[in-house]
């Protein structure tokens, strides 16, 4: 017998678990056990009264182990082991049995679930001798950030940390920071010109003095760990010297490819020579040559009139990549997301018919600056005199993504509006469900239900062309009648999807992605903008799809988060680490590719595994991997997890 | 036996995902023939979830069915109706008095009455037995294409038939005396 | 020689005799031996599954059976039998039901399911296992300035096909590989209407015109096809279909095989060319 003093607390979490467990009996025979000093059962053991209980069981009873059968230790694990510290016990002598997520949520079955917890509590019981006080550590944090995209997150949260005073690297893989807002006309539901509220910020960005910009640029490889991160950048070259270019415009005008190539920016709808100005609120304003389609770059002919065309001598075709290294505390991840694709849903049209595009396309058209100079246009010029907006493409839907992309009922409802506005054509909404939840957003609904557009509830089913008009075919479900509306334009509100590169992204990072493909958070509610890995954190689109005053929203809590770290100096690392034994270790090398942390390495001189304990999350991952066992995890040795399985089947 | 009309369709294979259904009409949209439907696929759907099964066995609209399976690919839930169709069809047929339609009614019954006997089919016998099962006179619509089709040889008057018909009428008729589930 | 199983199907001994002679004649000239499935029976198209589904299983099971005694995949040509063999292999996967009441049928019946072969439309093999290249290579009179539209139908590629279910691409890539010039289509892979022909010709007529029409306009000199059941109702109906929505101009419709043979120069009697309703003639005097 050893002589330890356990006390156990079995939480009923109101009728959560003792509506189904029951809690007075496991109590009971829990109790029989000899070193089991204490057994209680309380309606919320989580609540002051429950942790001034166990703190003064410790203190009067002398308790050196406390076992609590309650919820997931994802939930109260930091409360109780604070609960124990209060008492001056270490945190790591307390062991949880979850009897809630594991037995009362998942069975009706009182009698049976009654009997497993009493199991999983007796495998705490036993389990809890074995463990050790561990100390957490605590290491020094690096006061800058790095910004990973320059949409409207990713400029909300670098302004943010910036303006604290701490210094921001923002990245960004494009020639120019905006993101997809940057083209959008309007933006609801108040309609103010996403130029004139967006603009001012990426001015900012460019002007603030603690924020280092670089723009056509990625991030290659990110090693350390939360506080103390190295990122590695790659710079592409522009084979334009900034400090010369005035963005004035002329190398574009020159350029011998002068509108022949597909203009992104413009999604497609207007040509762009091979040296040209993305467009002319960028930031940085500098003329861009694209590598891909400059005769120059490609195929070292040409009569380099832009080199000629160019005062200021700005041109460098002798440029080449740069890498950067930055020391950060955090990471926040801001990479936006893809326009869903059209051409993948064929019924609609897309690709085939010149008057079926997509929303991005529609919203260029729209803008002032944009192809047609925010005329509404037919591929003839003319002005259509009915438009059809068809929601849902790509989204809600089975054979594409299953989730809804949040902002597309709202944008219709927007384009609606701005058909009428421009040239007063009918408009067809084809839609499943009207989603405007947010604020203001009903209203604006409203305002354009009134404004005359036609609300068809059905989702378009395919877009034909009957004697050289686009029809829309759809059921008008509130009419229970298959319908055909001729239209000359149709837009298609298609998905926001996750980045076509989220999967390296989250590779070159280390963090996880949900099963909708964005990446995934800490928690969905409580924590929704840390992702599983300390110190890296999420802001806008790369999340989930976000309109944007979410992702101005999420912006602004990550840039709180790393300041949250950059004010306190310091985090605190979980002492859960694994540790190998360099006499068992035979350098064989299969637990580096295990581990998703990228925690291990081999150290080229005794040609051992290392583990750095800081970046480790004590997965076990390495521990279950390593054929000549010589990799331990702290607190989830073997001799406790078989003491545990003992206890279970006991 | 079944709690509703629901859960009835929901234990044959293909009409698992019924309750899935959000209503958006896209199945209607993309049927060919929806638009000459009373209840279009969408409202069979909402009929059968609100257990009106003698509505939805009586309408004429579940024969109007190609099994094009176009609904079936573009459902955005996942909902198998070409399927559901079937089961419906399944159905009906059982409870015959139900079958108003005597074309729709002759015609399958030409055709399982062949597959059932000898197993294999004849275009040209199929016509004739429909014909003479549902009104006579229909020989004479189809006469002129008939004669087309023997004047370029496409038609046979042979029966064909499998050669081991003992074989096939006999499973046949154990599937038959299972109910056809 | 590659040998493949054959499942000619109820039509190619009847009404789709041009389609079982063109088969016949171009895999012989590709050196690919066709094995018919011995004693097959019919399939049950979309009659049997709408009054009995066990027996919809049983039927196309047991051709399954009967060929799993010999070697090589199942090659089918008929649309409406590739989608009721595939379909029924795969609810045998899937549901554990129909899988054991097919075995424990067949067991009373001295049948057994010993594997199933792999089931591949006829389009299907030609393109993964001949390939477009060799076709190409055997090409001896290109069907050039030829305009066609490739009509796949429906149960080609849907639910279980093998190409894209909305905007198949097989047949255009086949075609365009024969010379032909193959035009944008959007009606390629609806409905014909298949036996609501028969039933309720007021629903199947009004498809089948609007895929005729749509060829029309396109400017196509022929319907390519895939399926017996697409031809019969394209074709033989053809001329009733244009007296009842006063059409004018009539479009031959061809078997895909048809096409090929011609082009690798065999003769159009060997290929059945002369069975059509709608003559080709016409339309292909450029050619031959």
């Amino acid at each position: 017998m050893s002589d330890h003093k356990i006390g156990v607390y079995v939480c009923h979490c109101g009728s959560n678990i003792n509506g189904v467990v029951n809690c007075a009996k496991v109590t009971e025979e829990i109790g029989k056990i000899g070193e089991v000093v204490v057994a209680k059962d309380y309606k919320y053991m989580c609540s002051d009264p429950g942790q001034e209980m166990i703190k003064n069981d410790i203190k009067e009873k002398g308790l050196d182990r406390v076992v609590i059968a309650a919820c997931s230790p994802r939930m109260h694990e930091p409360t109780f082991r604070r609960a124990l510290e209060g008492a001056g016990l270490n945190g790591y002598l307390l062991e949880m049995a979850n009897i809630r997520e594991h037995v009362s949520w998942v069975t009706k079955d009182k009698e049976e679930a009654t009997k497993k917890a009493l199991s999983l509590v007796k495998g705490a019981v036993k389990r809890v001798k074995l463990h050790e006080p561990i100390e957490e550590r605590e290491v020094p944090v690096t006061n800058t950030t790095l910004v990973l995209g320059g949409g409207i997150s990713g400029i909300q949260a670098a302004l943010q940390v910036a303006e604290a005073g701490h210094k921001v690297y923002l990245i960004e893989q494009k020639q120019y920071i905006g993101g997809n807002m940057a083209k959008f006309d309007k933006t609801f539901p108040t309609l103010d010109c996403a130029a004139c509220i967006l603009t001012p910020k990426m001015v900012d960005v460019g002007q603030s003095p603690n924020i280092e910009l670089y723009t056509s640029s990625e991030v290659i490889k990110v090693d350390g760990y939360v506080g103390n991160f190295t990122v590695t950048v790659r710079e592409k070259p522009r084979y334009i010297n900034h400090d010369k270019c005035t963005g004035c415009g002329d190398c574009a005008s020159a350029c011998i490819m002068k509108n022949r190539i597909p203009h992104e920016f413009d999604e497609g709808l207007s040509k762009r020579s091979a040296a040209y100005i993305p467009f002319p609120q960028a930031v940085p304003l500098k003329a861009v040559i694209d590598d891909g389609n400059c005769l120059f770059l490609t195929r070292k002919k040409c009569t380099l009139a832009c080199v000629k065309a160019c005062g200021a001598k700005a041109i460098n075709f002798n440029q080449h990549e740069t890498i950067h290294e930055f020391k950060v505390g955090s990471i926040i991840l801001a990479t936006g997301f893809d326009l869903f694709d059209a051409k993948r849903a064929p019924q609609y049209g897309y690709g085939r018919y010149a008057n079926v595009i997509n929303g991005l396309q529609f919203e260029r058209m729209t803008n002032a600056s944009g192809p047609t100079s925010g005329h509404i246009t037919l591929a003839d010029g003319t002005e259509p005199k009915s438009v059809a907006v068809i929601h849902c493409v790509g989204s809600r839907d089975e054979n594409y993504n299953k989730y809804c992309s949040r902002v597309c009922c709202m944008s219709s409802v927007k384009f609606a509006h701005l058909v009428k506005d421009h040239c007063d054509a009918e408009v067809y909404e084809f839609y499943i469900d009207m989603r405007t939840f947010g604020k203001g957003y009903e209203e604006f609904y409203n305002r354009v239900q009134e404004e005359g557009v036609h609300f068809v509830r059905g989702k378009g089913a395919e877009v034909a062309q009957i004697d050289g008009r686009l029809v829309v075919i759809a059921e008008d479900t509130l009419l229970g009648q298959y319908r055909e509306i001729p239209v000359d334009m149709v837009i298609l509100n298609t998905a926001l999807e996750p980045r076509v590169d989220a999967e390296k992204v989250a590779q070159t990072l280390g963090i996880s992605r949900s099963g909708d493909g964005f990446f995934m958070e800490s928690h969905i509610k409580l924590d929704p903008v840390t992702t599983t890995t300390d110190g890296i954190y999420l802001a806008g689109c790369c999340q989930s799809p976000k309109d944007i005053p979410d992702s101005v929203a999420q912006g602004s809590a990550a840039a709180a988060q790393s300041l949250a770290i950059i004010a306190t100096g310091k985090v605190k690392i979980s002492p859960i680490s694994a540790s190998i034994d360099s006499e068992q270790c035979a350098g064989c090398r299969i637990c580096i590719g295990l581990c998703t942390y990228r925690a291990i390495k081999l150290n080229e001189e005794t040609l051992r595994a290392e583990i750095n304990e800081a970046v480790c999350k004590g997965c076990g991952t390495c521990a279950a991997g390593c054929p000549s066992g010589a990799i331990r995890v702290s607190h989830f040795n073997d001799d406790q997890l078989l003491a545990q399985i003992e206890g279970v089947l006991a | 036996m079944f709690k509703d009309f629901t859960s009835e369709i929901m234990s044959y294979p293909g009409g698992e995902k019924i309750t899935a259904c959000m209503q958006c009409g896209t199945c209607t949209g993309s049927c060919p023939t929806s638009h000459a439907m009373q209840y279009t696929p969408r409202r069979l759907i909402s009929l059968i979830r609100a257990n009106q099964r003698d509505t939805v066995l009586q309408s004429l609209d579940i024969w109007k069915c190609a099994s094009c399976y176009s609904c079936t690919t573009r459902c955005p839930r996942g909902i198998k109706f070409t399927d559901i169709m079937y089961i419906l069809k399944n159905l009906a047929w059982k409870e015959q008095s139900k079958m108003e339609n005597k074309n729709i009614a002759g015609f399958y019954n030409a055709f399982q009455g062949l597959i059932e006997k000898r197993g294999r089919m004849n275009e040209a016998e199929l016509i004739m037995k429909y014909s003479f099962q549902t009104n006579p006179v229909k020989l004479l619509e189809f006469a002129p294409l008939g004669m087309k089709m023997l004047l370029k040889g496409r038609a046979a008057f042979s029966a064909p038939s499998v050669r081991n018909q003992v074989q096939l009428q006999k499973i046949m008729k154990l599937a038959q005396e299972r109910g056809g589930e | 020689m590659v040998a493949y199983q054959y499942y000619p199907g109820c039509s190619l001994h009847a009404s789709a005799r041009d389609y079982d002679e063109s088969v016949r004649g171009v895999l012989g000239h590709l050196a690919i031996k066709l094995e018919e499935v011995p004693d097959w029976n019919c399939c049950g198209a979309t009659i049997t599954p709408s009054l009995n589904q066990l027996q919809s299983q049983i039927l196309p099971a047991r051709n399954l059976a009967l060929a799993a005694e010999n070697r090589g995949d199942l090659v089918v040509p008929c649309n409406a039998c590739y989608m009721s063999l595939k379909k029924v292999q795969h609810n045998m996967v899937k549901y554990k039901e129909i899988r054991e009441g097919v075995i424990d049928i067949f067991s009373q019946a001295g049948l057994s399911l010993t594997g199933m072969p792999e089931v591949r439309h006829l389009l299907e093999m030609i393109m993964e296992d001949v390939g477009l290249a060799k076709v190409k290579e055997m090409v001896t009179k290109p069907l050039k300035d030829l305009k066609i539209v490739s009509y796949s139908g429906c149960q080609l590629v849907r639910p279980l096909g093998f190409d894209d279910p909305e905007d198949p691409q097989a047949l255009d890539q086949l075609m365009e590989a024969l010379g032909a010039k193959v035009l944008p289509f959007s009606q390629k892979s609806h409905c014909c209407g298949s036996s609501l022909m028969t039933t309720q010709p007021e629903l199947a007529f009004k498809m089948v015109d609007s895929i005729l029409e749509e060829a029309k306009k396109v400017g196509a000199e022929m319907v390519v096809v895939t399926c017996p059941m697409c031809q019969l109702n394209l074709d033989a109906y053809q001329g009733q279909i244009n007296n009842k929505f006063n059409r004018t101009g009539q479009l031959p419709i061809i078997y895909f095989t048809q096409l090929m043979g011609l082009a690798m120069g065999l003769s159009k009697s060997q290929l059945g060319i002369q069975r059509g309703i709608v003559s080709s003639n016409k339309a292909l005097e450029k050619i031959v």
